[in-house]
Formats: C-alpha cells, sequence, structure tokens
C-alpha cells in the first residue's frame, strides 16, 4: 500500500509570520513517504512579492476543526505556478 | 543589522486566564495606520488627535489575537478579520475588560519603546561616538581678536 498522501483544497493562504503574503487557489499537499513533510503546488492569487521574498512563510489552510499551518522549506513562483516544499505541520 | 521589523509575536496574559496575542513590534506602515486612526479633522480643516481614539489605535495596531470566548465557549475570531470586525468585537466588551485590555497593550507598547531606547543606545556606543566637547572656556575681551 502507498504512504503517499495528497490533500487537495480551493483555497489556502501564504503568511509571513502575521502578515498576510497572499492566497492560493487550487492547493494540492503531496508526502510521498511518512518522513517526507511534503510539496505544495498552487495558483498564486494576490501575492505581496516584498513578503513573499521575506523568511520564514508558512502555508496556512483553515478548515471546519481548526487550522494547518505548515512551515515553508523554499517557494519558487513562476507565472502564478506556487511550487513549495514543506516543514512538518505545527 | 536589518532594518525591517520581523513580524513576531508575543503573548500577554490577562485576568481569567486569557491572553493576546500581540505584535512584538510595529514597523513603519504600521504606526503610521496607528497616527492616522488617531487624528480627526477640526471644523478648520485642521487635523487633530482625538483622544478618546488613542488607546483604540494602539490596541488594533498591536493586536492579532486573543483566547477571549463568547456566551457558547467558542473563541471569538479576530485573527485576520477586517477593522470593522476588530471594532466591533472591542466595542462589544463590558468596559472593564475592554479597559484591561487597552492597559496590557499600552503597558506592552512602553516596553517597546524603552527596549528600542537601549538598542540605540547601546549602538551609538559601539559605534565610538564621542561625547560631545565641552564649551571653550569665555574669552575675555571685547573681540575674538579680530583686527580693523
Amino acid at each position: 500500500m502507498s504512504d503517499s498522501v495528497t490533500i487537495r483544497g480551493v483555497e489556502g493562504q501564504l503568511y509571513w509570520g502575521y502578515h498576510l503574503v497572499g492566497a492560493v487557489h487550487n492547493w494540492t499537499v503531496t508526502r510521498h513517504t511518512p518522513a517526507d513533510p511534503g510539496t505544495l503546488t498552487g495558483t498564486a492569487v494576490d501575492l505581496n512579492a516584498f513578503r513573499a521574498s521575506q523568511h520564514p512563510l508558512a502555508f496556512v489552510v483553515t478548515h471546519q476543526h481548526g487550522v494547518w499551518r505548515w512551515p515553508l522549506e523554499t517557494l519558487q513562483i513562476a507565472d502564478s505556478v506556487v511550487t513549495a516544499t514543506l516543514r512538518p505541520p505545527e | 543589522m536589518s532594518r525591517f521589523v520581523r513580524p513576531e509575536t508575543k503573548v500577554l496574559k490577562i485576568s481569567q486566564g486569557d491572553t493576546l496575542t500581540v505584535k512584538r513590534r510595529l514597523n513603519s506602515g504600521e504606526q503610521r495606520e496607528a497616527f492616522a486612526r488617531m487624528y480627526v479633522a477640526g471644523v478648520d480643516g485642521a487635523m487633530r488627535v482625538n483622544s478618546l481614539a488613542v488607546g483604540l489605535s494602539l490596541v488594533l495596531a498591536y493586536l492579532v489575537d486573543w483566547s477571549l470566548t463568547d456566551d457558547n465557549g467558542k473563541i471569538v475570531a479576530i485573527r485576520d478579520q477586517p477593522v470593522d470586525v476588530v471594532v466591533a468585537a472591542l466595542d462589544a466588551l463590558e468596559a472593564d475588560s475592554y479597559t484591561e485590555i487597552k492597559d496590557a497593550i499600552q503597558a506592552h507598547d512602553v516596553a517597546v519603546r524603552e527596549e528600542r531606547d537601549t538598542e540605540k543606545k547601546e549602538r551609538a556606543g559601539a559605534n565610538g561616538s564621542s561625547a560631545i566637547s565641552p564649551l571653550p572656556d569665555s574669552v575675555t575681551g571685547d573681540t575674538s581678536g579680530l583686527v580693523n
């Protein structure tokens, strides 16, 4: 049985501390192995370029039962396409 | 040393086991917003400080989140909410509770300013700035020595 886990959502947010960086629409977080914190892909919307260049960043998703928060290890944005490697969720 | 303010937070404890999550420091934009909220235009068009707005402005500038709950025990959400939503929540508080929150944040603001003053003094000292030279002894005589 595969250890791969995929979570998808309509909208999440990128934060630099308490500063909103922007939204990520149609996002996917994929973890291939239990040891792999995961990768994020999605479409950047209304991204603040200055804040997006700062560290540390986090990807935050508010859901019915609370909040998921993944610190970002790396972030790349090209033509609004977001690709990020994640650290273990807080 | 970076000139940019890192968006770090600090937790302040208030009564009844509640906490306030506040910005550790305000950046220049947040300070300007706070000042803008404090000022109102008089009938002559001149901008004046609205003393009633000073405390609220500081609270709005610093407050990021809190643990306050409603009658159902659910935390009243203020994080990332529009200013008018946060104001509505603050306005709905009992007067004593609002005062306690305002006082806690004002005390934090004072502590931040004192910390900054100390940092500036230490930085000035580390840069080797020399003390201002003492004034020379007064010169006797009517002229400074110029000869016509």
